[in-house]
């Protein structure tokens, strides 16, 4: 936990740098009142001095190691991956190919392969799961969702 | 007789066919997502929200509600029988209520948590029909420097009487309020963080904020293992709590309402506090305090009545200040945004249909729930049964269309793929992520007040205490940052 708390320091740090130097570009005060500068200079300013304690907490005070190591094994970090991954392909083609077809092939995705689902049973699932979804947006609420390659 | 009046009022727009049916679809939705481990009422209210938009704002209201406080009522089920709280403000319900499953005594504990969710619900909305209207009256003297510091203390109770790492929560805090200052800022006009992108200008949509945190997030937290749930092996029978049940629960309620009214007013603190706070009390007072964590029923009693009274606890803040006391609340604001109402004071004033239905609808809601809860138990604990390997596919393909169903802008998708990483980290790493949805919505909204407030005083900081209101909620503030001090001192003195 220690060493994840010490990259979220970093990272929190950056950031807190960059509201900082963000906030710079814009006004601070205009006559009396505060400019659009100021909530995001004192957000940043504070972000700062919270993510030093963090750091220093975790680097100097060491505090006593009892949390567990919150990373995941390599089974469990193959499984987000895959997860992650197959949604990145889905929404990257969803609009090329239309919603029906990718939604379907990335749940079959995930039930055949991910979580082994006998192929048929797998596919019938899917099949429902994506027209139920299809029902409630497009039938239902009438939003309307890309049909891609099936249109026309 | 005013109050009687506007209730005659409210319930002659929830007794409305349509209102009915939304209150009762909120049920059971509620109950079922209650009963799912892994996805909570904040992740779904978000998930519903684009199918209102073109539903009337008072029955879309009346099903959001209806969500939340099912959600209560089925969160007791997945704890009393695997021992696995179905929502948070369950978790203190694992304790005893898996004990009297084990027990043989499952019916009777969850007989008895759905008594209690309706005897607590609706004292609460007894509490929240005689309170809000004299609230919502005097917040109407308020002015921007009030509000400055109320919002102040609602972010400060949840820093401090959250229950996790103070540091962490003012960073989820402060992560909240940063995305809140992308887009136009709310004074001046200018554009803040937009890095030149005019999809930014608008701000980022909480909806997509809290589907990625809550909606992807959750689920790559909770598919990293394979879930294996193992439902306890026994019948659901014997329903009815025994004569000595009901005396040792009686109090326990009584209590719990209590608790859980008080707790879910106070902003920033929700049910998930007021469960565990009941529960404590519980062991506190009772004459056998041994008995608890081996199937005392009072520790079932309880809890589970604090939650549902927080709840209706939480509707008070929302309807009379339009401050959020929770994340759910949070997102019921923006969506209350979004239909173009004004939450606040003139609430009460301006849509007088909306909140007094809105009040009546959860009486009615209260006792569908009773109804559905005592019955049909096995059938709500049998859904345990649906694999989260199916769950979670569908949670993750009605995130992404519900995302893109609000603009039709891949641009909000992917950014709610983003966050789903986030909020994976955040959860990793174990920074509270309710604050970042409640602090995204408030921010905007803290920084109006405080630049009305400076305008007004001529950039003077002294209106925050020489104004007697704001000064009271100061106060407030400050004693709320002692909690912590007093903790840790006592600790010390015990060591």
């Amino acid at each position: 936990m220690r060493r994840c708390n010490q990259v979220a320091g970093i990272l929190l740090l950056v950031l807190s740098i960059a509201t900082i130097v963000g906030s710079r570009d814009l006004i601070y005060k205009v006559e009396f009142s505060p400019g659009a500068g100021f909530f995001p200079f004192w957000l940043g300013a504070s972000l700062l001095i919270l993510s030093l304690i963090l750091l220093l907490k975790n680097t100097v005070f060491k505090s006593p190691a009892t949390e567990e190591n919150p990373l995941p094994g390599r089974k469990a970090l193959l499984r987000i991956f895959s997860i992650l991954g197959s949604l990145l392909v889905a929404i990257l083609l969803f609009e090329r190919i239309g919603f029906l077809i990718t939604m379907f092939s990335f749940v079959a995705f995930l039930l055949i392969f991910l979580e082994k689902y006998r192929w048929y049973s797998g596919i019938l699932i899917s099949l429902v799961m994506v027209f139920a979804v299809y029902g409630i947006f497009k039938i239902w609420l009438n939003v309307p969702l890309p049909l891609g390659l099936l249109h026309g | 007789m005013d109050v009687l009046h506007s209730l005659m009022l409210g319930f002659s727009v929830a007794l409305t066919p349509t209102n009915i049916f939304y209150a009762f679809f909120g049920c059971i939705v509620g109950t079922v997502i209650g009963v799912l481990p892994g996805i909570g009422p904040l992740c779904t209210i978000a998930l519903i929200l684009p199918t209102t938009f073109s539903m009337n704002p008072t029955s879309a209201m009346i099903m959001m509600c209806a969500v939340y406080y099912g959600a209560q009522y089925g969160g007791s089920t997945t704890s009393i029988l695997i021992n696995v709280p179905g929502e948070s403000a369950s978790v203190m319900t694992c304790i005893d209520g898996y004990q009297m499953a084990r027990n043989g005594r499952a019916g009777v504990a969850l007989a008895m948590s759905a008594i209690s969710s309706f005897v607590c619900g609706t004292l609460s909305v007894v509490a929240l029909m005689l309170m809000a209207p004299p609230l919502a009256k005097f917040a109407l003297s308020f002015g921007p420097p009030e509000y400055f510091s109320l919002m102040l203390l609602g972010l400060t109770t949840i820093v401090f009487l959250g229950g996790r790492s103070i540091l962490k929560s003012i960073v989820s805090i402060i992560l909240g309020l940063l995305l809140g200052l992308i887009g136009v800022d709310p004074v001046g006009g200018v554009n803040r963080f937009t890095f030149g992108s005019l999809v930014l200008i608008d701000g980022i949509d909480f909806i997509v904020v809290v589907m990625g945190i809550f909606g992807i997030g959750e689920v790559l937290v909770s598919a990293e293992e394979r879930m294996k749930i193992s439902i306890l092996k026994t019948k659901i029978s014997g329903l009815i709590p025994t004569l000595k049940d009901w005396k040792d629960s009686t109090g326990a309620m009584i209590r719990g309402f209590f608790i859980g009214f008080i707790i879910g007013v106070l902003p920033g603190t929700g049910a998930t506090i007021a469960s565990f706070l009941s529960y404590a009390t519980e062991k506190m007072v009772s004459k056998h305090p041994e008995e608890f964590g081996k199937g005392a029923i009072a520790g079932v009693a309880g809890p589970e009545g604090a939650n549902n009274a927080a709840v209706a606890g939480a509707m008070v803040p929302l309807f009379t200040l339009g401050i959020p006391g929770s994340g759910t609340a949070a997102v019921m604001l923006g969506a209350m945004m979004m239909w173009g109402l004004r939450p606040g004071p003139l609430l009460f004033v301006q849509h007088p249909d909306f909140v007094w239905g809105i009040i009546a609808s959860m009486y009615v809601g209260n006792v569908v729930l009773l109804i559905l809860n005592l019955p049909l138990v096995p059938l709500f604990a049998a859904m345990l049964r649906v694999p989260y390997a199916i769950l979670y596919p569908f949670i993750l393909i009605l995130c992404a269309t519900g995302v893109y169903s609000l603009d039709s802008s891949m641009f909000e998708v992917y950014l709610m793929f983003f966050f789903g990483v986030i909020g994976y980290f955040v959860k990793k790493l174990d920074f509270p992520p309710a604050p970042i949805v409640l602090a995204l919505i408030l921010g905007p909204m803290v920084e109006r007040a405080l630049y009305q407030s400076l305008t007004i005083s001529h950039g003077s900081f002294s209106i925050f205490v020489t104004r007697p209101y704001s000064a009271v909620f100061l106060v407030m503030v400050f004693m709320v940052l002692t909690v912590p001090v007093a903790r840790w001192w006592r600790q010390k003195n015990k060591a």
